[in-house]
């Protein structure tokens, strides 16, 4: 044991209280009021964090190439950072930066649950922790963390996640979307020592060996990140041995609060103060479908409202007043995730340097409502966070369009990003082409379209909400993975919402099933939608369509090629799908509502069909440039009944390779007529609010999981029930 | 005459000429860069060269240019045709349901050379322009599983389809590319067959070329843009690089020209795979590094390279050139085996800045480069740069700034300094400048140490530095690392061409396969493994000889090296493992070579990153064909004494070092002589590149004039 690992031989949890008191009488994080060794010499100050982001990210590069995991080697779903004693992240390498905040609690759990004194912390030990009970997120990322000690004295902390191909759910897989509880969330891990003299104890292999589907990949993931930790340790060692201990501690907590300072300024010179709201939504709609415990056959919708306020100090007070309830799924969060996953939106729509927990301390999170899906176990320890990801993913791409709002308010209209796509995912589970056991997750939904920007189109197949190392790989990979053919990975047309600007498209794969015995699909949902739309794009534009996929068993696909027949490679116009159109089936399940697993195993020659949205698009979709509606047209990106009754573009198809040519005559017609529509459509908002409320009095034509999505949002939550009660002049007793 | 050896490197924008004779002593000759005839440029850029050597092109050139010996060329134009998007108009057929292949790439195309704080920026994605557009993209119901078994035939009639109607949308070449063709390329040649006869029939015949032979290795997005590279770039830089071959021709060369490959080597200009030379600037440095392995008896060398904009690296590790199969270039993966030169933007032109908010410092990635250069130039840059600091420190010399051709205003680099930088951080001027160049010297270390040489121990490298700012930094860079040995060469700032000079006659063939080895494999398991590898050599060995000997070389002149890619099961990085024996005929053989891997990975990754039942996964094989060509020798010279002539000496002038002004001894490096030392504080100067020597440093010029930097010994 190692009492005492702090500072002069102070306790670390003296420090973390004496931390917190700092803050709370100086405003500034460790009470550094002036950034010493910053200003005295802004040069070596510059050179030491720049060492320290290398450093991170050469454990990056050692634990990617070490992990057996296609999701962290080639999907990026990982991460390596640096950490004060005190547990508040320094740096960190590339990768999903949600993380470093849920690293920065957990090590600070650590610390209030005095593991100082039992177990101790001593050089060679290595902690690990995928409970989400205890700062995990969900059970597939497992978090390893060491000490670093110099010179005996407990200097520094490296930490890790990865997330594994399977987490040992009561399904294969690591969206466990459909865990009833957490008894189905998987192998656990709970704050515990799992190593000693860096290696892992034999039992952790033993563990992982039958308590996961996929061992020999957990466990590469587990090497990968411990190596990246242990090259961290070696390498801040060689630091402080060159810039000396005092300006290692010194510096690394002036870069927090300078983290936290850039994170002020970012709003004080982009934003404006004041309140901003956006309403969002999110279905899970199971009924009727294959499940594992009879209550979960239900739809749930999700109600997931965001309120900002901005101080005149550029403080943040973020809000979800009006959650709704838990849900019987692996779809629900915690609040330390919640403030680690604004910490990721924040790096990409606030600050885009000095990242670190800094930003934290920028902004204030109330606590989620108890009992929400942000926040569950006060009133049900036992909800799953298998995916908890899920609804806070959705959550997020709110923030990308709030915080767009207030940069067009202050003319920083490149900056406005419209809302981001979603995450449907698809798992493969059985017997792979090499005759072993295979489960785990395809790239498809780690690269979507980008959302559109307040000066241009999205970006196609470019940006994912939950890693800017956005990628889907290739799809000769995938398949040395998984027993299946690619027929398809297009660019789905119109997939990125109407606007005048639309957001990057997504695409479709289309996949046959080959070289197996028989294999589970399941289309997960980690962040998707399939009965409502998919956030609503900004300032007048049309969102994208739900996320629904397609699928076909027992197939006459073996005949069709024979007689050289067409077959599936992309989804077709949605109204006459190319699966119903070409393929006869003994299943054919077209535009499923998602998610879903497969009741029955897939075999050879049967076709699934998975989309992979593209993001919300900007603006008015009758203010689109007739050339841009042309481009797309002649990429096949958008239909011509698209281009003339969403965008009045009128166009033809010309000879050779002229592509279509666009009538601006007729255009212009068309386009005069949508805006009369519209017009004589419309109603003055007091009309439409009296017809609405009626409908709500009466509670009227609205579904079980709509009335128990706000029942229960009211009830958690009387402030958010009492402004809805009065937004629709309903009584002080109403409830749904 | 005596014999000499030529080598062009054509720029952006200058050419450089080396001749090379054959003591090793060499001239260069610049000229500017003639993009729309590239002979042009080579021709002034050698009568240049020629002059230097006394003679005069008009009188001399014929006899000169016949008793060249071998003339290389490294041109721009493959390099233009991407950049301008001028290549041909190429079609492309491909697996249908891929035909958005080259428009939608892969996410992390979008984002390649990006900072790290740029790519959390969604705003700043954008995937470059494609070279086929869409609207020449045709799909052909086909495929081919991982196996290489044929799962659904190729669709001839589509394939005679998508043939027809890009013809007829008048493409100049065609590029075929289906899933899976490097493990059985059957459906890919049964398209290229139509193809031939479709043109045949409509009497149009364009270049064609199909995936499985241009780069036969996994991933379908790399591959397929090395295949469209190819057929969009190679015919046309092709034409410029025979057009030089003619203009040689024509005033007296009597041989064959010869081009540089990215892997390092030189070949034939009418060389099959000519998107192999696309990116061959760099590779000069580091084969003139590979070069210097011999004549300094070391095999571990890290090349680094200032640059006005960049710094590139790459490490020689035991005399193997560092080598990647899927590189990122022009905003694509391509899979063309490249030496492995990893950049940041960092150079001496780099723009200096304070970010707004929190008044941190910031360096480019931006830079002025050479145009409009740095302030002290007053060619209309506003923006501190790295190299206004070195003026300001002293230590660049503002009456001798390349030679003193470019005149210099040192008061306007102080007044930027201090407005944009120094007064706003609240220090003096000086103090500033210098915190600055130690910033860029520390990122520039950091890229060597963190980036280059993981899993490297430094102690086993020499560290060479060169380009035109490579002297300037290379002590600020090599710090107190605990490198074998720091050194760098006079002329630094033409390395890289001398370097192209320096190079075997080379080429090297890859080819994806997939072997596993399980834990306690018996020996038939180990057997078929073995033949897996070996056979796919032997087959790679024998496309290679044939080259080669169509070429003209003896067979007994070309020597053969045998690569294996393994991994462990699962993962998705390999190790490249040299096979310690030419044929794996046993499973010693075998075995001999999983401990060569065993080593290089726990050396790499650390021992607890090992499984501990591993099962291998052989990936990929390549092959590496070489005959030694006659090379520029570097000579012997008489050593004189530690002390340089007096010519040597310029004075002293003031440098500010450690936060105050210090007198530095300055010489002229073209005065300083083999056997020469000097002990720092000092400034060695010439007309293309400064060596700056610390005051905690020596210089001793050994008997080949290298000039090795030792840090002296504290007293």
């Amino acid at each position: 044991m190692n009492v005492g690992s702090g500072n002069e031989g102070r306790m670390l949890k003296d420090r973390l209280v004496e931390n917190d008191r700092l803050f709370e009488e100086t405003g500034c994080l460790f009470g550094l009021k002036t950034l010493a060794r910053k200003e005295e010499d802004p040069g070596t100050y510059e050179s030491v964090w720049h060492i320290l982001l290398n450093i991170c990210n050469t454990a990056w590069t050692v634990g990617c190439k070490v992990s057996s995991s296609a999701i962290a080697a080639e999907g990026g779903d990982a991460l390596w950072s640096l950490h004060l004693p005190t547990g508040e992240a320094i740096c960190t390498s590339k990768g999903i930066l949600s993380h470093p905040g849920l690293l920065s609690m957990l090590l600070r759990a650590y610390i209030e649950d005095d593991y100082e004194r039992d177990p101790g912390f001593r050089l060679g030990d290595v902690f690990e922790n995928n409970d989400p009970h205890y700062g995990g997120i969900h059970s597939p990322d497992f978090q390893t963390t060491i000490p670093i000690f110099y010179e005996g004295e407990l200097v520094a902390w490296a930490a890790s996640v990865t997330h594994v191909m399977d987490a040992g759910f009561i399904l294969p897989g690591s969206i466990g979307f459909m865990n009833p509880d957490s008894f189905s969330d998987g192998v656990p891990v709970t704050m515990e020592r799992v190593g000693e003299n860096d290696r892992f104890y034999p039992w952790y292999e033993k563990r992982m060996r039958v308590r996961t589907r996929t061992p020999d990949w957990v466990m590469g993931d587990a090497r990968g990140r411990l190596a990246g930790c242990l090259t961290i340790r070696d390498r801040i060692v060689q630091l402080i041995d060159k810039y000396g201990i005092d300006f290692f501690r010194e510096a690394t907590e002036e870069y927090i609060e300078d983290g936290r300072r850039y994170a002020v300024a970012r709003i004080k010179t982009q934003a404006v103060p004041g309140r901003l709201r956006k309403s969002n939504f999110k279905d899970l709609a199971m009924a009727g479908k294959r499940v594992i415990l009879p209550h979960q056959d239900i739809d749930c919708l999700f109600n997931l409202p965001l309120e900002i306020n901005i101080g005149a100090d550029a403080k943040l007070d973020i809000s979800l007043r009006g959650a709704s309830g838990w849900v019987p799924f692996g779809q629900n969060l915690t609040p330390a995730a919640i403030i680690s996953g604004v910490l990721n939106g924040y790096s990409h729509v606030v600050g885009f340097d000095m990242f670190n927990w800094g930003a934290v301390a920028a902004w204030e999170i109330e606590t989620p409502p108890e009992g929400s899906w942000a926040n569950p176990f006060p009133v049900n320890p036992f909800a799953s966070s298998g995916v908890g990801w899920a609804p806070a993913v959705m959550w997020m791409s709110s923030l990308y369009e709030t915080f767009g709002r207030v940069y067009y308010t202050r003319g920083y209209v490149e900056e406005v990003a419209a809302g981001a796509a979603t995450t449907l995912t698809a798992e493969f589970s059985g017997t792979n082409q090499y005759g072993l056991y295979t489960a785990g997750m395809t790239l498809e939904q780690a690269s979507n379209g980008s959302p559109a920007r307040g000066i241009a189109d999205g970006e196609n197949s470019a940006w994912c909400i939950y890693t800017p190392n956005a990628d889907f790989g290739n799809a000769e990979v995938s398949e040395l993975f998984y027993p299946i053919l690619y027929l398809g990975r297009n660019i789905e047309p119109d997939s990125g919402g109407y606007g005048k600007f639309r957001g990057g498209l997504g695409h479709t794969a289309v996949w046959m099933i080959a070289n197996t015995p028989g294999i589970e699909y399941q289309c997960g949902c980690a962040g998707m939608r399939s009965k409502v739309v998919g956030n609503h794009g900004m300032f007048g534009a049309y969102p994208t369509w739900p996320d629904r996929p397609s699928y076909a068993r027992g197939t006459n696909v073996k005949d069709l090629i024979d007689a050289r027949r067409p077959l599936v490679h992309e989804r077709g116009d949605p109204e006459e799908p190319d699966l119903e159109k070409n393929v006869e089936a003994s299943v054919l399940e077209s535009n499923i509502i998602a998610p879903f697993v497969t009741p029955e195993k897939l075999h050879e020659y049967d076709l699934v069909v998975h989309p992979i949205s593209g993001a919300q698009a900007f603006g008015d979709p009758l203010e689109r440039d007739p050339a841009l509606v042309k481009s797309d047209l002649d990429k096949g990106w958008t239909r011509s009944w698209v281009a003339e009754t969403v965008h009045g573009v009128v166009a033809k198809k010309g000879d050779g390779d002229q592509g279509w040519i666009v009538d601006e005559e007729a255009t212009a017609i068309k386009r005069e007529g949508l805006r009369q529509a519209r017009i004589k459509r419309g109603v003055p908002f007091r009309q439409w609010w009296e017809k609405e409320r009626k409908k709500i009095e009466a509670r009227e034509n609205i579904s079980p999981a709509v009335l128990r999505m706000w029942r229960s949002a009211m009830e958690l939550s009387p402030e958010y029930a009492s402004e809805l009660r009065a937004f629709w002049g309903l009584a002080e007793d109403f409830s749904f | 005459m005596s014999r000499y050896l030529v080598a062009c490197d054509a720029g952006g924008t200058m050419t450089d000429v080396i001749v090379v004779d054959e003591q090793g002593r060499s001239v260069i000759g610049k000229a500017p860069t003639t993009p729309e005839d590239e002979s042009v440029g080579y021709i002034e850029s050698l009568e240049e060269a020629l002059r230097y050597m006394g003679l005069d092109m008009e009188a001399d050139g014929h006899a000169f240019c016949g008793s060249v010996e071998t003339a290389i060329y490294t041109g721009t134009s493959m390099l233009n045709a991407l950049l301008n998007l001028s290549g041909l108009r190429t079609g492309l057929i491909v697996t249908r349901g891929f035909e958005d292949i080259i428009v939608q790439g892969r996410g992390s195309q979008s984002f390649i050379d990006y900072q790290w704080s740029e790519i959390t920026h969604m705003q700043y994605r954008k995937h470059r322009r494609p070279l086929v557009p869409r609207e020449l993209t045709r799909g052909v119901t086909e495929r081919v599983d991982l196996f290489g078994a044929p799962v659904i035939p190729l669709y001839e009639q589509e394939a005679e389809a998508a043939v027809r109607e890009l013809l007829e949308a008048g493409i100049e070449s065609l590029a075929i590319l289906f899933l899976n063709s490097f493990t059985n390329p059957s459906h890919e040649r049964e398209a290229e067959s139509i193809a031939r006869r479709v043109m045949s029939e409509m009497d149009r015949e364009v270049p064609l070329v199909i995936s499985s032979e241009v780069a036969p290795t996994l991933r379908e997005v790399s591959r397929a843009n090395a295949t469209v590279i190819q057929a969009y770039a190679s015919a046309p830089a092709r034409e410029q690089l025979l057009g030089v071959e003619k203009r040689l021709t024509e005033i007296g060369y009597r041989h064959s020209l010869k081009t540089v490959l990215c892997y390092g080597g030189v070949t034939n200009i009418r060389y099959p795979r000519l998107f192999e030379t696309v990116m061959s600037g760099p590779v000069g440095g580091i084969m003139g590094a590979h070069y210097l392995c011999d004549v300094i008896g070391e095999d571990n060398i890290v090349c680094s390279d200032v640059g006005g904009t960049s710094f590139d690296a790459g490490a020689i590790t035991a005399g193997v050139l560092p080598i990647n199969r899927e590189p990122p270039f022009q905003q694509m993966y391509v899979n063309v085996p490249m030496l492995d030169i990893r950049s940041i933007g960092a150079g001496t032109g780099t723009y200096i800045r304070l970010e707004p908010q929190t008044r941190r410092i910031k360096l480019g990635p931006d830079s002025a480069g050479g145009t409009p250069g740095p302030v002290f130039q007053e060619a209309g840059n506003e923006t501190a740069t790295i190299n206004d600091a070195n003026l300001l420190l002293g230590i660049l010399n503002e009456d001798y700034y390349l030679g003193g051709r470019v005149s210099v205003n040192k008061e306007k680099s102080y007044q930027v300094f201090k407005k944009e930088i120094a007064d706003p951080l609240g220090l003096d001027v000086y103090v500033a400048a210098e915190q600055c160049v130690d910033l860029v010297n520390v990122l520039m270390r950091e890229h060597l140490v963190r980036s280059l040489m993981v899993g490297h121990d430094l102690r086993d490298y020499v560290l060479l530095g060169y380009g035109g700012g490579g002297p300037l930094h290379l002590l600020g860079y090599a710090g107190d690392y605990p490198w074998k040995a720091v050194c760098t060469v006079p002329h630094a700032g033409a390395f890289s061409a001398w370097g192209g000079a320096c190079m075997d006659y080379a080429h090297r063939r890859h080819k994806s396969v997939s072997a596993m080895l399980p834990p306690a494999a018996d020996d038939a398991a180990k057997a078929m493994v073995t033949r897996v590898l070996s056979s796919t050599w032997r087959q790679l060995e024998e496309e290679l000889l044939e080259e080669l000997l169509s070429e003209g070389f003896e067979r007994e002149k070309i020597s053969l090296r045998q690569i294996a890619y393994i991994r462990y099961y699962g993962q998705l990085e390999d190790v490249e493992v040299e096979s310690p024996v030419p044929s794996l005929d046993s499973t010693e053989d075998l075995d001999a070579l999983l401990a060569r891997h065993q080593e290089l990975y726990t050396k790499m990754f650390t021992l607890v990153a090992r499984p501990s039942q591993p099962t291998y996964h052989f990936t990929e094989v390549s092959v590496i064909a070489q005959v030694d060509t006659v090379k520029p020798r570097l000579a012997r010279k008489e050593l004189e004494g530690k002390r340089p002539r007096k010519q040597a000496s310029k004075g002293k002038r003031r440098v500010f070092q450690k936060g105050r002004w210090q007198e530095a001894a300055i010489f002229e490096m073209g005065e300083l002589r083999p056997g020469n030392a000097i002990t720092g504080l000092a400034v060695i100067e010439a007309p293309n590149t400064t060596l700056f020597m610390p005051a905690d440093w020596g210089l001793r010029i050994d008997e080949h004039e290298i000039y090795w930097l030792e840090r002296r010994k504290k007293r």
